[in-house]
Formats: C-alpha cells, sequence, structure tokens
C-alpha cells in the first residue's frame, strides 16, 4: 500500500456513491472526564513516562473522540463496502478550543468520498467519517475523522 | 528530553522500540468501546487473515503523541492536529518504533512556537507501517517567577478594542433573570436590572478569551474571580433589544499580598443599541492569585 499517497484523490467515477455523502448520524452528548483519559491512556502501559493528559484541563478530540471511524458507525452511519477489500486507512483530530469537563455535543456525518488509481491501476475508494465537537454554547470545538479504505476493482456498494 | 535549543527543523530519532500486548488493546477495546474481535482474539485475527491480533491504528496515533509529549517534557505543549495514515498492519507481540523528524519550527514571538512533526511507526523488519503528522504549540519555558506582565499586555491587545459581540436579549431573559435574582412576582417587568450589564461581558461569557495561557503557567496558582464590576448605564435594555459589545483591556497589574501575589486584567465593556446609541459602560477587574516566589514550591 506504499502507493496510496503517490495519488490524487478525485471525486468517484461512479458518482451513485456520492448519495451516501453529507448523510448525518445520531448526535451524541458526552462528558469527558479524567477517569475517561487515563482508561485511554492505560492502554499505553507505561511505556511513556510522562502522560499527564489524564490531569489535564485541555483535553484534545482525539480525547473526546479517540477512534472516529469507531464512533462515526457507532451513531449509526452506514460502513460502505464500496471494493472487494475493506481497511482503516486512517485518522485525524482537530482541537480548536480546549476541551473541558463540561459536555460535548458530537455530530457524525460522512463527509467526503473519494477515489483514486495507483499506478499499478487499483482503484481505492476513500470514505471520510467527520465527527464535529460543539461546547454546550454551540462552539465549534474540533473535528475527528475516520478514513475507511476500500481497495479492489469490485464495484457495488453494500452498506 | 528536548530542550528549545534542540528544536531544529530536521532533526530526528527514535524511541526504543514496544512491544504491544493483547492486554493493552482489551484495556483500548474498553476505552473506546470497540469490541471488534480481530483486535485482541488471535482466533479471529487468524480468521481475517492476519498472523495474530491486529494493533488498533488510533492506538498507534495515541502512542505516538504522547511519547512525542514525553520528549518535551515539563514544557507546556499542546496537540493541535494529528493526521495518521495506517499503512499496514501490526500484529501484537512484535516490536514497533517510532521515529520522530521536526518538519518545521515557527516562532510565534511571546506566544511560544509551533511545531509540525513528522511520524514513523516501523515493524520488527523497519518497514513502515504507519506515517502521520503531529502539530505541537509549545508555550515559552518560563524560568522565572515573575508574572508575565508584559505577555499579558500582548495578549490582550491593551486599549485595542475587541468585537463588537452582539446578544439579543428577549423578554423571557428579562424575566428569568429577575426570578433568579429574587424580585417578588408580582414586581416583575420587562426591564432589564442594571447588573444584567455584568451578564452581558463577552469575556464573562467565554466569546473573548485572550490570555488562555495563564491557565498553563507554571507558577501555582492558589485563587481567582471577579475583583470588581461597575456599571454605568444611560438607559435599562428593553426587551427584544439588539446589543452590541465592545470590550477593550485597560489595566494589567500586580499586587503582592501577603500570602500571594495577584495579577489584575481590568476590561471596559461598552454597550450600544441598533441605532448605535450608547446604553451603558462597565468597568470589570478579575483577578488570579499566585503563589509567592519565596513559598518555593514549584
Amino acid at each position: 500500500m506504499g502507493d496510496v499517497a503517490s495519488a490524487t484523490w478525485v471525486l468517484p467515477e461512479d458518482v451513485s456513491v456520492l448519495k451516501w455523502s453529507g448523510m448525518l448520524g445520531a448526535t451524541v452528548t458526552r462528558t469527558l472526564s479524567g477517569s475517561q483519559v487515563a482508561m485511554l491512556d492505560s492502554s499505553l502501559g507505561s511505556r511513556f513516562s510522562e502522560q499527564t493528559s489524564s490531569q489535564s484541563p485541555r483535553w484534545g478530540m482525539e480525547d473526546l473522540c479517540p477512534d472516529p471511524l469507531v464512533f462515526a458507525i457507532g451513531t449509526g452511519l452506514p460502513r460502505l463496502r464500496l471494493l472487494a477489500t475493506q481497511i482503516d486507512g486512517g485518522s485525524e483530530w482537530e482541537t480548536w478550543v480546549p476541551i473541558g469537563a463540561g459536555p460535548t455535543t458530537l455530530v457524525s456525518r460522512i463527509a467526503a468520498i473519494h477515489q483514486k488509481k495507483s499506478s499499478g491501476g487499483r482503484v481505492m475508494m476513500r470514505t471520510t467519517y467527520e465527527v464535529a465537537g460543539y461546547s454546550a454554547r454551540g462552539e465549534k470545538l474540533g473535528v475527528a475523522r475516520g478514513f475507511s479504505l476500500d481497495v479492489g476493482g469490485e464495484a457495488g456498494v453494500a452498506a | 528530553m528536548i530542550t528549545s535549543a534542540k528544536l531544529v527543523t530536521g532533526s530526528t530519532w527514535r524511541e526504543d522500540p514496544v512491544t504491544v500486548s493483547t492486554v493493552d488493546l482489551v484495556r483500548w477495546a474498553g476505552a473506546t468501546e470497540d469490541f471488534t474481535e480481530f483486535h485482541f482474539d488471535k482466533d479471529a485475527a487468524i480468521a481475517r487473515g492476519f498472523q495474530g491480533p491486529v494493533v488498533n491504528g488510533p492506538w498507534k496515533a495515541r502512542a505516538a503523541k504522547a511519547a512525542l509529549l514525553a520528549r518535551f517534557g515539563d514544557e507546556s505543549a499542546h496537540v493541535r492536529r494529528m493526521t495518521f495514515e495506517y499503512r499496514k498492519p501490526d500484529v501484537v507481540g512484535l516490536a514497533l518504533t517510532f521515529e520522530f523528524t521536526i518538519a518545521s519550527v515557527t516562532e510565534t514571538g511571546a506566544d511560544g512556537s509551533d511545531l509540525e512533526v513528522m511520524v514513523r511507526v516501523l515493524d520488527a523488519n523497519d518497514a513502515v507501517t504507519t506515517v502521520g503528522t503531529i502539530d505541537v504549540h509549545l508555550e515559552p519555558q518560563d524560568e522565572s517567577d515573575d508574572l508575565p506582565l508584559d505577555r499579558v499586555r500582548s495578549a490582550v491587545s491593551l486599549g485595542t478594542p475587541h468585537g463588537p459581540f452582539s446578544y439579543r436579549v428577549e423578554h423571557v431573559d428579562i424575566q428569568r433573570y429577575q426570578r433568579l435574582s429574587g424580585r417578588p412576582e408580582e414586581r416583575i417587568d420587562d426591564i432589564m436590572p442594571a447588573a444584567f450589564f455584568g451578564a452581558l461581558d463577552p469575556v464573562e461569557r467565554r466569546d473573548l478569551e485572550l490570555d488562555d495561557f495563564l491557565l498553563d503557567l507554571s507558577i501555582p496558582k492558589v485563587g481567582g474571580g471577579n475583583a470588581f464590576n461597575q456599571v454605568e448605564y444611560e438607559r435599562p435594555i428593553l426587551a427584544g433589544e439588539l446589543i452590541s459589545v465592545t470590550t477593550t483591556y485597560t489595566e494589567v497589574y500586580e499586587k503582592k499580598g501577603q500570602a500571594s501575589r495577584l495579577l489584575f486584567r481590568v476590561r471596559e465593556n461598552v454597550f450600544t443599541d441598533e441605532s448605535g446609541a450608547q446604553v451603558g459602560t462597565a468597568r470589570n477587574g478579575h483577578v488570579l492569585a499566585y503563589q509567592l516566589a519565596s513559598a518555593g514550591a514549584r
């Protein structure tokens, strides 16, 4: 899969799959706590000597939504199966406003569907699941994105 | 540990290899509520064509972040953006190596510096399985016990108006405020009490946040709150009005007390109505109390 980064993502040839783009999942409200962040960090063991995130009042979207793809699917969005093989292609987190201890509303959607071909002619499709976090005052705190990657040549959509 | 002097574009280093266990991934599953079996069940993983349970991609991203922040030690570091691409699966029981390269360092004056750090995760065969980028903001290292008055003055743009911030005051707001402030039911009317001007403060409403870095000072904070509020109004606020507020910080100063050092930030709000006419002004002082330098408990 080393050629994944060598081509440009474009709109899919099969535009019918774009009907999924923009689909919203169920809205979820979460109140992040130090113990929840500590649970995430506990999975890292004691490998890294200074894990201070559980004590910080400045959590990020990666603390609130540690696995954006799993979270988005959990809100009812379909995991689109666009080609033969499917993998978790990547994750992204952006934090614009530090996340505190108050309630945060998370809104998931299928933000984009793109396609590209590798140098070997293999077709890949990338579905972007985006989770936006809002404070109780409606302020957008950041976003997390999970990328579902389909690889192969077989067409067809099955949720 | 990385010091500021070593934050040079192109610097690269590798952490000691780590080996992920099934126990780690079970903990991750519990914390993220992702119970996809091939991440912790060997049979399920083999049935999917893997050699063993597969390390979750976001686990690797979190581990990379933790390893990077550990490198920065006491320096106050905040991750603003992380993006990771999972190229090949890693399985439990095999060594992973995290490699970091500083792609860019941008000094942001008194605010510190912004770093773009490239990440690679390599398997036991030195093959790259994951690539990523972490954008980190580093607060300036302040070795002194002095309160950063000049930095606060710069952050709040002393003397420069901010805004306007607009707030619609509805009938229900006036009623609720009067009830909450204890006004008897028979005296509730459509005129907002003067004290409500304090509620239309962009700073208190967190619409204007300029000096958040004070939360991260290494000097222990021992208290804080509103020091004073003064309101002068031309007329009361009426139901249905759209009030615009402009905020200007006018003073930043320090007072030394017996038990603490007090950092005052004073701001003035000017309230205008939809015609542009001034409705009132307010002067608010906020104080943060910091441990005395002589306490020596840093």
